[in-house]
């Protein structure tokens, strides 16, 4: 990074939705809610790319397992939402998420509103896996793994039943 | 003896009486401007929905620009209403 | 008479050195070969030879040198030693020809008769006496003879400079009444320049055919031109540095000091003969041995006086450029930057000279090193004790703030209004390192290897230098905030239009965004006096008041913080504060006032028995004031609890209104209203001045306790980093801490800075320290 441009970032040239991104990256530093952390190693080389760290909780299906989510923010941050898929060698068995990572999740799409954050994602995917009864891929991940565009905002989803 | 106060010059900082600190859009002070601005108060104002919600006029201004098909409190999802008071 | 008797007597009469003297007989050679072959006869030839060279010896030994050294027994004045060393030289050199006769019936001896060892003598009869003659001369070196060489020296080159001089000057001489010449010191009309420098001449000639000009004058000539340069430069270029010196330096060089050598050793002409290769080489070797120096000397009486020049700077131009030039050709680069040093710290760095003027000299050194050196290497290793003095004053930013925005001594202003940004220099320096890669120099090797990321580049301007000062244009701006504030708040002796200017200049400088809170801070206090005179006109408020309140409403989230200090006001002025609220609400439409009472202005009247007192104080001593009209005596315990101040700062409060000879501590913190009888003995003239002292008290948090939240805020920030990725060395969290501060506010620390408040925290067992990394306890 030139020295111009590590100027610039400094200044009030960073975007709106860089400044909101550090807001929330120093919230989720400062006060990191339950079995989630933020890689910061990640974040500090983009941060419009960030590398989140979720714990299966305690006394539920995945307690013990360890998975890992990817967020991805475009500049419309947080008006628009942002990508968030998991990745890494353990992607969870859930009904609502497909084996290539991809979320059944709808706030991460329709019902996406700029009050949420990257903290209440992740507590909503963590809930999300907490309430499932039986590990089991969506029924027609074989399809949808073959199909899908690699951006899952870009799939038009029929949302799952909430209560599984 | 008697002490006559002549006059008080006093210090003060304003504040929106809202029952938020900061605007849930963009995660600023309600003291502080949104993004897009530069000066507060006047110039960055707070508007109220009927659902009591508040947030920086410019945030949920460009949130409801964003949303062609439905007009939604982003905190409470209630259909968006400006409170006029 | 024996024939040996007579032969021996024949042979003295040819060589009357044999009878030790040197007194000649005039001899015809066909005597002197009569002689030769009688002793060849006799197969005494060697022996006579032989004994020829020993008597030399001898009555060199107990003659001519005694003789000569004993005209230096004496300790002569300059004048006499003149005479003293040239009949000396006279005496020796009569001595000296006379030796040459016999050498020369010697050698005609040795040709004769062949001496046998005639293969093994390889030096000449005169190279043998040349020798034996200069060993026995040097053997008995009389302790004062470097001091009588040296008057004679002094004297001959007196008139030879002065004889230059009214060559040039002719003009000035008619004007000059002079007594006495200034080259012998006798009266005019009885000059003996002329016949002086006859003498000299003959002394040198003679000193020359007896080669003993080298051995006996060299040194002390040397000496002598040494003392003479360093005179001439310190008379002509003390203190003058707006002119350049080094040509007619160098021009005196060649002409009078060059010239005068040149007689000396020329026997007495100015003109060297073509053939004359030895002289030219002396010659030379002189010219280019006293041109170094010239060079040195003049480049020194530059460098000890390089603190004035840098204080004249840019008149002093020429002599930078002068010694440029100087440098060129001697490495004098350790002295210059000591000596530098050490000037800047005698003249500049004690208690005794104020901030502004250390800031002048800063700014002058930084005009005039740069000259000297364009590198900026010079600079840096020069002035680093400057900027670290300058850290340690506390008035030093408010210096900078004040010279960067009035006309002063500092020219910053002026370099303000050049108003080039920093990002526009980074950039143009870059851009420029490229395209002129072919001037392009290294780095002087006393340059700093350390790469210095981050901080200003040694070639940046004027007002860069100064505000790295501060380390960063970030820390700088942001003292500047301080600096403001309390001169809004506190001082109220601001211009708005003027301070309005100041920081579109400084935006200009460094950015719009490092200025924004400033920005708002101003609008702030425009914006205050347009709600004041709304409320004012408010007839629902203006009815019912009891005093006159203004106010000044800001913007919290861009003022730097507030300091904490606690103050509850009586109950019937909060009720006035309450109704101003209550006409901004309806003004301003779901806005609200929070008070922040311990800051402001409240000017009271004060009716005492007969007089009345008008005062100016703050709104704390207000507060004190106002119990006191309620009741007489207060314990401080009840007061503080009514105020909501702590004791020990209350009493501190109250002590203010003791000196104005209205409270006394009656009992131990029990304060009493003093009776009026008692109160009109005070001299109340001292009290507007206590008053302004007191009102200098700062409205925000010190910078230390500033700093002490920000590190707090980073601790929380180092917490979370550490229960996420369990333990980090300190360069790690030093580098992801800068990373959150490149975002936030611009708050900067060093690794160092950092590591003090680690070791704190691992001090008070909130985190380990081990094996180079840190982790939280469990």
């Amino acid at each position: 990074m030139s020295l111009v441009s590590k100027m610039e970032s400094k200044s009030s040239a960073t975007s709106p939705s860089e400044r909101r991104l550090h807001k929330e990256l120093l919230a989720l530093i400062k006060e990191p809610p339950p079995g989630v952390k933020v890689d910061v190693d990640s974040v500090g080389k983009n941060l419009q790319e960030w590398k989140i760290n979720i714990d299966g909780v305690e006394g539920t299906l995945y307690e013990g397992e360890h998975f890992q989510l990817l967020f991805k923010f475009n500049n419309k941050y947080p008006f628009d939402s942002p990508e968030v898929t998991f990745i890494g060698s353990n992607i969870p068995v859930h009904p609502h998420v497909y084996s290539n990572g991809h979320i059944c999740l709808s706030i991460l799409t329709d019902d996406w509103s700029p009050a949420l954050s990257v903290q209440s994602v992740c507590l909503s995917i963590s809930s999300m896996l907490s309430s499932c009864r039986e590990k089991k891929r969506p029924p027609d991940n074989t399809l949808y793994v073959k199909t899908c565009n690699k951006n899952p905002k870009k799939t038009k989803w029929w949302y799952h039943d909430d209560t599984v | 003896m008697k002490v006559k106060i002549k006059s008080w010059m006093g210090v003060a900082t304003w504040r929106w009486i809202a029952n938020d600190e900061n605007c849930g859009i963009c995660r600023m002070s309600f003291e502080n401007c949104c993004p897009e601005c530069s000066l507060p108060g006047d110039d960055c104002p707070l508007v109220w929905g009927a659902c009591s919600h508040c947030f920086h006029m410019h945030c949920i201004v460009k949130w409801l620009n964003s949303q062609p098909n439905s007009q939604q409190c982003p905190m409470c999802r209630q259909n968006w209403k400006f409170n006029i008071q | 008479m024996t024939d040996i008797d007579a032969v021996w007597e024949r042979t003295c009469k040819v060589f009357p050195i044999l009878k030790k003297t040197l007194s000649e007989t005039s001899v015809g050679n066909e005597d002197i070969e009569h002689v030769i072959r009688e002793l060849s006869a006799l197969g005494l030839c060697e022996s006579v030879y032989e004994s020829a060279f020993i008597e030399f010896d001898f009555i060199l030994r107990q003659q001519i040198v005694p003789r000569f050294w004993k005209h230096f027994e004496s300790v002569p004045d300059p004048d006499t030693g003149f005479y003293n060393f040239q009949l000396a030289v006279h005496e020796l050199y009569s001595d000296f020809s006379r030796a040459q006769e016999v050498l020369r019936r010697l050698t005609l001896f040795r040709q004769v008769c062949r001496l046998k060892n005639q293969e093994k003598v390889a030096k000449s009869e005169e190279a043998t006496f040349d020798e034996l003659f200069r060993s026995v001369l040097l053997s008995q070196l009389a302790a004062n003879f470097n001091d009588i060489v040296y008057a004679f020296y002094k004297v001959s080159f007196r008139i030879f400079a002065n004889s230059y001089d009214n060559n040039d000057q002719d003009e000035f001489a008619e004007d000059m009444i002079e007594l006495n010449c200034n080259g012998c010191g006798k009266e005019t009309e009885r000059c003996r320049c002329q016949e002086l420098v006859c003498a000299f001449n003959t002394t040198n000639k003679h000193l020359y055919k007896m080669h003993l000009l080298d051995k006996l004058a060299g040194y002390t000539l040397t000496n002598l031109i040494q003392e003479r340069i360093t005179a001439h430069v310190e008379e002509t270029c003390k203190g003058v540095f707006d002119a350049s010196h080094i040509k007619n330096l160098q021009k005196w060089l060649d002409t009078i000091v060059i010239n005068w050598l040149t007689r000396i050793f020329n026997r007495g002409s100015s003109k060297i003969s073509e053939g004359d290769g030895y002289t030219h080489n002396v010659i030379e070797n002189f010219r280019i041995k006293l041109s170094y120096f010239l060079y040195e000397t003049y480049a020194k009486l530059i460098i000890d006086q390089f603190f004035n020049i840098i204080i004249d700077f840019p008149d002093s131009q020429l002599a930078i450029d002068d010694l440029k030039v100087c440098l060129e050709k001697i490495d004098l680069r350790k002295h210059l930057i000591k000596t530098l040093k050490q000037s800047l710290e005698a003249r500049l760095l004690h208690p005794g000279v104020n901030t502004m003027d250390i800031l002048t000299g800063y700014v002058a050194a930084i005009k005039a090193i740069r000259h000297l050196d364009p590198s900026g290497v010079l600079l840096e290793t020069t002035t680093e004790p400057i900027k670290e003095y300058l850290r340690k004053r506390s008035d030093t930013v408010r210096c900078v703030i004040t010279g960067l925005t009035e006309e002063g001594p500092t020219d910053l202003a002026e370099e303000l209004a050049k108003s080039e940004t920093l990002k526009e220099n980074v950039d143009v320096k870059g851009k420029d390192e490229m395209l002129n890669w072919e001037v392009w120099n290294p780095d002087p090797i006393d340059a700093s290897p350390v790469p210095r990321p981050k901080r200003t580049s040694r070639s940046a301007d004027i007002i860069s230098m100064v505000v790295d000062i501060y380390g960063s244009k970030e820390l700088f701006v942001n003292e500047y905030r301080n600096l403001l504030a309390d001169r809004l708040l506190v001082q109220l002796d601001f211009n708005p239009e003027k301070e309005i200017r100041n920081l579109e200049l400084l935006k200009l400088r460094f950015g719009d965004s490092l200025l924004h809170s400033c920005e708002v801070m101003l609008k702030d206090i425009s914006d205050s006096k347009r709600i004041n005179s709304h409320i004012q006109s408010d007839l629902n408020y203006s009815n019912g008041k009891a005093f006159p309140i203004s106010s000044l409403i800001l913007s919290s989230q861009f003022w730097p913080a507030f300091n904490k200090e606690t103050l509850e006001l009586p109950d019937e002025i909060q009720d006035e504060f309450k109704k101003y609220t209550t006409s901004y609400e309806a003004y301003k439409g779901n806005r609200t006032l929070v008070w922040r009472p311990v800051t402001g202005r409240v000017v009271l009247e004060i009716e005492l028995a007969g007089r009345t007192l008008e005062m100016t104080v703050n709104p704390t001593q207000a507060a004190i004031i106002h119990y006191f009209q309620e009741r007489n005596e207060w314990a401080l315990e009840e007061l503080s609890g009514l105020l909501k101040i702590p004791p020990s700062i209350l009493r501190k409060r109250i002590s203010f209104w003791q000196t104005q000879g209205l409270i006394k501590e009656r009992d131990t913190d029990i304060y009493t209203l003093i009776d009026e009888m008692e109160q009109s003995q005070v001299d109340p003239s001292q009290s507007q001045e206590i008053c302004e002292e007191d009102e200098s008290e700062s409205a925000m948090a010190s910078a230390s306790d500033q700093r002490e939240e920000e590190l707090q805020v980073f601790w929380s920030y180092i917490v979370g980093m550490l229960t996420n990725l369990d333990s980090m060395p300190i360069e790690r969290i030093h580098q992801m801490l800068k990373m959150f501060a490149s975002h936030g506010s611009g708050v900067e620390f060093t690794q160092e800075e950092l590591k003090n408040f680690l070791q704190r925290k691992v001090r008070e067992y909130k985190l380990i320290y081990n094996g180079g990394v840190y982790h939280l306890p469990k």
